[in-house]
C-alpha cells in the first residue's frame, strides 16, 4: 500500500461507495446524496465523477447493477455489493485505517 | 465463390449490426441513469425553492462535464479496463489479450498489416538464407580461414587470375615460408565402365596427395592418398564421394579394396569421403592422386589449380609478399616462360564466392528496402488507426491510465502484429526459398547450403522484432500524448488529425515513394540490361541444335603427343560418327569440333609470319577452335570474307585457317588478313576466311580473338558434336546415343544440351537478378500505391465540408478532381525527387551487374518517373472521384 498513490481520491471515493452499499443496494443518485448528507456537505464531489467509479467497480466485479423501481416509482439502476466487493471493502477500510493512523502519527509527532 | 463471399458479407453485416445494437442499448442505459440523476437533483432544487430552469442549470453544474461522463461510462462498458495490474506477467498477458482482441475487432486492418509484413519479412528471410548459405557460412573444412587459393597473373596480357604451371607449383612448394602445406589439382571428366552398367561420365579431380590434409577432411571410410601414391608411377588408387559410394556401390561397407574401371584403366578404391564433401565442386565424385613431378609438364601450361594452408599466424598480406617475391625470382630464372608473371593469394572463401558477393548484397539491400517500405506502410496504417482511436486513448488517460502503460499497450499491439507478420514471413520464406532454388542459377556456388535453419529463423525473428519497434514506436509515442481537449471536443463526430500528424503521414508516404523509386530504378536498369543481353547477336543460329560431347579414352584410341596429329584411331572414330549421325532421319546437318559455339574453350600461342619476332614470354595467345568443314554451315556461323572450309581441306591439301572478326581487328588492324600465313604448334597455314564473331565466352562479353582450323589437322580425344535437326533437337538424342553405342559400347555422352537452352542458361544470373529485383520493385510499388491512396483518401474525407463549400460556390466536380489528383502527384513528386537521388547511390553498387546501360540511364529514369506518376494518379483517382461527387447540400448539412 502506497499512501502517495495519485489515485488516492479515486480510491477514497470507491471506499465510500463500497461502505454505503454495504448497508443496502442503492441507485447512483442516492449514493451521491448519502455521501453529501453523511459528510455534512463537506465532501463536495463533482457528482458526475460518481458514475465512472460505479461502472468501474461493476466491471471489476465488486458491484452488481440491476434495474429496479425507485422510492418515487421511477425506473433506476441499483447497485448491490458482491462478495468480492465485500472483501474489497474490508481490505480498503483496513488500508484506510492504517493510512490515516500513519499520517496522523506523523502530523502529531513533528 | 460468390456464394461464399455473400455469406461472409452477411455474417459481417450481422456482427456489425449486433455491435451497433449493443452500443445503442448501452447508450440508452447510461442516458437513462444520468437523466434520472439530473431529474432527481432538479426536483430537489425546485423543492428548495428554485425556479425550474435555474434548478436544472444548478443540477447540471453540480454534475460537472456531462458529455465526458457519458463517454467515459460508455467506453468503460465497451472497452476492457486498463487498470494497473499486480505483476509484469499479468500486465503482459492482459496487454496481449487486449491487443489480440482489438486486432480481431479490426480484421481487415490486421490482415493488411500481417500480409504486408509477411511479404517483407518473408522475402528478406529468403534472400538472407541465400546470403547466409553462400557468403557467410564458414567453409566446411578444418580451420577454413587459413585456406587460400594461389593465383598467377600476367602483366603483359593483362590477366588477373590464372592457374599455375606445374613447375611453378613445385617451385612455390619448395621455396615458400608461409604455407603449412600446399596442394594442386585439375578436373577431368572420365568414363566409368563396368560389366553391369551403362558407360557413365563422372566428374573427377586429379590432385596431389596432400589435398585432403590441406582441407583438413579425412575419409569417412578407408584412407586418403599416401605419399608414395602421389609420385610418378605410383599405384592406381581412387577415393570416391559418398554419393558415388551410394549410387555405384549401394553403400557397400566392403568397398575398400574393390576396383573400378575409368577410361579403360582399373583403379583400386581406397577410401570414401564423408557425405556432403565435394572439393573443388559439389559434383566431384572421384579423386585420383596426381602422379607428376616438377618436370612432367611444361612451364608454359597454366592449368594447375593451387590451394594452400597458411602456417599459423601468417596473414594473407604476408603470404602475398612471399609469393610475389618467389614469382619475381622465377621471372628472372625462367624469363622465356615467366616474363611478366606475378603471383598472389586470396582466401578460399573469397575465391569461391567473390563474384557472387556483389549481386547477392545488392539483392539483400534491395529486399531490405522492400521491408522498409513495408514498415513505413504499416506505420502509416497504424497512424490512421491511432487517430481513430484517439478518443479511446483520451478517455483512458482521463481515467488515470499512465502514459507509460498506454505506450506499452500500443507496443504490445505492434509486437503482436510484428510476430504474426514474422510467422507469415516464415511461411512466405519457406515457399520462396524453394522458388529461389528452382529459379536460381545452378552455377551459384554453395547453393546446397541454402535452406531454412535456426540461423535463418533467427534472422526472421530479428526482422520481426526490428520492424515491430520501427513501425510501432512512432505512432505509439504520438498516441501516448493525446490532446484531451480536442479529443473530447470533437469526440462526437470522429476526430481529425492534428496538423503535425498529417505532415508526418505525408512524410511517410514521401519516404515510401522515394524507396520505391530506388527499387523501380534498379529493376528498370536490370530489365534493360537483360533486354540488351537478349538483343546481343550470339553470332550463330542456335535453334534446333543439339550438342553432345564424347571423350575417347587414350587406352583404346592412342593419343600420344609424339605422333600428333597422326592419331588414326581418333580420326577414324570421328569420321565414322560424323557419317552415321549425318545419315540419321531428321538430322539436317552435323559437325564436329573441339568446342560447341557456346564453350569458351582455351587459348594457345601463335605467330603471324613476316612479323618481327617477339620475346618468348610476350607471345600472343588466342582461342583455338578446330572444327570439321561443315561446322560453320551447321551452326549457322556466317563467313563474312574469304571462304570457309570445304571437304577438300584435308589430307594433302594445303592447310588453311579461318579467323574470327575479333582476331582480324586485333592483329590485322591495317592490313588484309586474307592470304597471310600464321603458325600454330609448328603448323604454318594460310588465312583464307574471316568468320563472324561468336560470343563463345558469354553474351555479356565481347567475342575474344580466335581462329578455326580443320579438326583432322588438330585432333582431340575429347570433342563435341553439333547436330541440327528438323524438329525438336532433344528427340534426336536417343538415335545419336545409339550410333555412338554401335561404334563403341563403352563411351558415354556428356554435356548433352540444346544450344537455345545453353544460351538461356548462360544468362541465368542476370535473369535471376532482374527477376528478383522486378518482384521487389513490384511489391514496393504496390505498397506505395496503398500509402498514397490512404493519405489522399483520408484527406478527402477530412475536407468533405470544405469541398462542399467550394462546390456550392461554383467549383465544378472536374476542378475538385483535378485538385485532389494534383495533391497526390505533388506528394509523389517530392518522393520521386528524393528517390532519384537515392537511386544514384544504390545504382553505384548495381553498376557491376549492368550490361549495355549506364547506372544513370536517362530513358530508364524517365520511365521510372512516368511509372510512379501513373501509380500516383491511379492511387489518388478513386478518392478524387469521391471528392468530385460530394453533394454540397449533404456536405454542409453534416456540419
Amino acid at each position: 500500500m502506497t499512501p502517495t498513490n495519485p489515485e488516492r481520491l479515486h480510491g477514497t471515493l470507491e471506499l465510500l461507495v463500497l461502505k454505503l452499499l454495504e448497508a443496502e443496494p442503492m441507485n447512483g443518485y442516492a449514493v451521491g446524496r448519502r455521501i453529501q448528507e453523511l459528510s455534512d456537505d463537506r465532501l463536495c464531489i463533482e457528482e458526475g465523477s460518481l458514475y465512472p467509479a460505479l461502472y468501474r467497480m461493476e466491471r471489476r466485479g465488486w458491484l452488481k447493477a440491476e434495474w429496479g423501481i425507485s422510492e418515487n416509482n421511477r425506473r433506476a439502476k441499483f447497485y448491490r455489493l458482491t462478495r468480492v466487493g465485500r472483501k474489497r471493502l474490508e481490505q480498503e477500510a483496513a488500508d484506510w485505517g492504517h493510512f490515516t493512523t500513519a499520517v496522523g502519527k506523523i502530523l502529531e509527532s513533528v | 465463390m460468390r456464394l461464399v463471399l455473400t455469406s461472409s458479407w452477411r455474417a459481417r453485416l450481422r456482427l456489425r449490426l449486433r455491435a451497433f445494437l449493443m452500443r445503442e442499448r448501452v447508450r440508452r442505459e447510461i442516458d437513462g441513469e444520468l437523466a434520472y440523476h439530473l431529474e432527481m437533483r432538479t426536483r430537489e432544487f425546485v423543492a428548495g425553492g428554485m425556479a425550474p430552469r435555474a434548478a436544472r442549470n444548478e443540477a447540471l453544474k453540480r454534475f460537472g462535464n456531462l458529455e465526458r461522463t457519458r463517454l467515459v461510462c460508455h467506453e468503460l462498458y465497451m472497452v476492457e479496463s486498463a487498470e494497473k495490474g499486480d505483476g509484469i506477467m499479468r500486465d503482459l498477458l492482459h496487454d496481449l489479450r487486449f491487443a489480440v482482441r482489438s486486432l480481431i475487432r479490426a480484421p481487415s486492418f490486421a490482415l493488411v498489416v500481417v500480409l504486408t509484413l509477411g511479404l517483407g519479412i518473408g522475402a528478406n528471410t529468403a534472400i538472407f538464407s541465400v546470403v547466409d548459405g553462400v557468403l557467410l557460412r564458414p567453409l566446411p573444412y578444418g580451420n577454413p580461414d587459413r585456406l587460400v587459393r594461389v593465383w598467377e597473373n600476367d602483366r603483359l596480357r593483362g590477366t588477373r587470375q590464372e592457374w599455375l604451371s606445374l613447375p611453378d607449383y613445385f617451385d612455390v612448394l619448395e621455396r615458400n615460408r608461409v604455407f603449412q602445406e600446399m596442394t594442386t589439382w585439375f578436373r577431368a571428366q572420365v568414363t566409368l565402365t563396368g560389366p553391369d552398367n551403362e558407360p557413365q561420365r563422372v566428374t573427377s579431380a586429379t590432385a596431389s596427395h596432400t589435398l585432403f590434409p590441406v582441407l583438413g577432411v579425412a575419409p569417412a571410410m578407408g584412407r586418403a592418398f599416401s605419399e608414395e601414391e602421389g609420385r610418378p608411377g605410383g599405384e592406381r588408387v581412387v577415393v570416391v564421394s559418398h554419393r558415388f559410394w551410394v549410387s555405384r556401390f549401394g553403400g557397400d561397407e566392403q568397398v575398400v579394396g574393390k576396383t573400378i574401371v575409368l577410361d579403360d584403366v582399373a583403379f583400386q578404391v581406397i577410401g570414401v569421403m564423408p557425405a556432403g564433401f565435394g572439393f573443388p565442386a559439389p559434383d566431384i565424385d572421384l579423386w585420383r592422386p596426381l602422379q607428376l613431378g616438377p618436370t612432367s609438364a611444361p612451364r608454359g601450361n597454366h592449368n594447375f589449380r593451387v590451394l594452400a594452408r597458411l602456417a599459423s599466424g601468417v596473414t594473407i598480406a604476408r603470404a602475398n609478399e612471399d609469393v610475389t617475391a618467389i614469382a619475381a625470382a622465377l621471372e628472372e630464372e625462367y624469363a622465356d616462360d615467366n616474363l611478366g608473371r606475378g603471383m598472389w593469394v586470396e582466401s578460399l572463401l573469397e575465391a569461391t564466392v567473390g563474384d557472387v558477393r556483389t549481386p547477392l548484397l545488392v539483392l539483400l539491400g534491395a529486399v531490405g528496402l522492400v521491408l522498409l517500405v513495408a514498415c513505413v506502410n504499416v506505420a502509416n496504417l497504424l497512424f490512421a488507426r491511432a487517430s481513430v482511436r484517439e478518443r479511446e486513448v483520451a478517455i483512458r488517460t482521463a481515467l488515470g491510465a499512465a502514459p507509460g502503460r498506454l505506450l506499452r499497450q500500443f507496443l504490445t499491439e505492434s509486437a503482436v502484429l510484428a510476430f504474426t507478420g514474422g510467422a507469415a514471413g516464415a511461411l512466405v520464406a519457406f515457399w520462396s526459398i524453394r522458388l529461389l532454388l528452382i529459379l536460381g542459377p545452378e552455377d551459384l556456388p554453395r547453393l546446397e547450403n541454402v535452406g531454412i535453419d535456426p540461423r535463418v529463423l533467427g534472422f526472421t525473428l530479428l526482422s520481426a522484432v526490428g520492424t515491430g519497434l520501427l513501425f510501432g514506436l512512432v505512432p505509439a509515442l504520438q498516441v501516448s500524448k493525446p490532446d484531451l481537449q480536442t479529443a473530447f471536443k470533437e469526440g462526437g463526430r470522429g476526430s481529425s488529425e492534428g496538423l503535425g500528424k498529417r505532415r508526418l503521414r505525408r512524410l511517410l508516404v514521401i519516404a515510401e515513394v522515394g524507396l520505391s523509386v530506388v527499387l523501380v530504378t534498379g529493376a528498370g536498369l536490370l530489365l534493360k540490361s537483360f533486354w540488351r543481353l537478349q538483343q546481343v547477336d550470339p553470332g550463330f543460329s542456335p535453334n534446333n541444335i543439339l550438342s553432345v560431347s564424347v571423350q575417347l579414352p587414350s587406352a583404346r584410341y592412342p593419343q600420344r603427343f609424339g605422333d600428333f596429329p597422326n592419331w588414326p584411331e581418333v580420326l577414324r572414330f570421328q569420321e565414322d560418327i560424323h557419317e552415321r549421325v549425318r545419315s540419321l532421319p531428321g538430322v539436317e546437318a552435323v559437325a564436329l569440333g573441339l568446342n560447341t559455339p557456346v564453350d569458351a574453350g582455351w587459348t594457345t600461342r601463335f605467330t603471324i609470319e613476316g612479323r618481327p619476332p617477339v620475346a618468348a614470354g610476350e607471345q600472343e595467345e588466342a582461342r583455338i577452335r578446330p572444327v570439321t568443314h561443315d561446322y560453320f554451315r551447321t551452326a549457322g556461323i556466317p563467313v563474312v570474307r574469304g571462304r570457309g572450309f570445304t571437304a577438300q581441306d584435308r589430307g594433302d591439301a594445303p592447310p588453311v585457317f579461318v579467323i574470327n572478326e575479333a582476331f582480324a581487328r586485333r592483329y590485322f588492324p591495317n592490313e588484309d588478313p586474307l592470304g597471310q600465313q600464321m603458325t600454330v604448334w609448328g603448323n604454318t597455314a594460310e588465312i583464307v576466311g574471316i568468320a563472324k564473331d561468336v560470343k563463345f565466352s558469354g553474351l555479356h562479353r565481347p567475342a575474344p580473338p580466335g581462329w578455326y582450323m580443320p579438326l583432322d589437322r588438330m585432333p582431340f580425344g575429347g570433342f563435341s558434336m553439333v547436330v541440327r535437326t528438323a524438329g525438336d533437337p532433344i528427340a534426336a538424342l536417343p538415335a545419336v546415343r545409339e550410333q555412338v553405342r554401335v561404334l563403341d559400347r563403352d563411351l558415354a555422352l556428356y554435356n548433352v544440351r540444346t544450344l537455345p537452352d545453353a544460351l538461356w542458361d548462360s544468362v541465368a544470373r542476370p535473369r535471376f537478378n532482374m527477376l528478383l529485383m522486378a518482384i521487389f520493385a513490384g511489391v514496393a510499388l504496390t505498397l506505395a500505391a496503398v500509402g498514397i491512396y490512404g493519405v489522399i483518401s483520408y484527406g478527402v474525407s477530412q475536407r468533405t465540408h470544405e469541398i462542399g463549400v467550394r462546390m456550392s460556390l461554383g467549383a465544378s466536380g472536374g476542378a475538385v478532381l483535378k485538385q485532389v489528383v494534383r495533391q497526390g502527384l505533388a506528394l509523389t513528386g517530392v518522393g520521386v525527387a528524393i528517390g532519384l537521388g537515392g537511386s544514384l547511390l544504390f545504382s553505384r553498387g548495381l553498376s557491376s551487374l549492368l550490361f549495355g546501360v549506364s547506372a544513370t540511364d536517362l530513358p530508364t529514369l524517365g520511365a521510372v518517373v512516368v511509372v510512379l506518376g501513373g501509380v500516383a494518379i491511379a492511387a489518388s483517382y478513386l478518392p478524387a472521384r469521391r471528392a468530385s461527387r460530394v453533394d454540397p447540400v449533404v456536405a454542409l448539412r453534416s456540419e
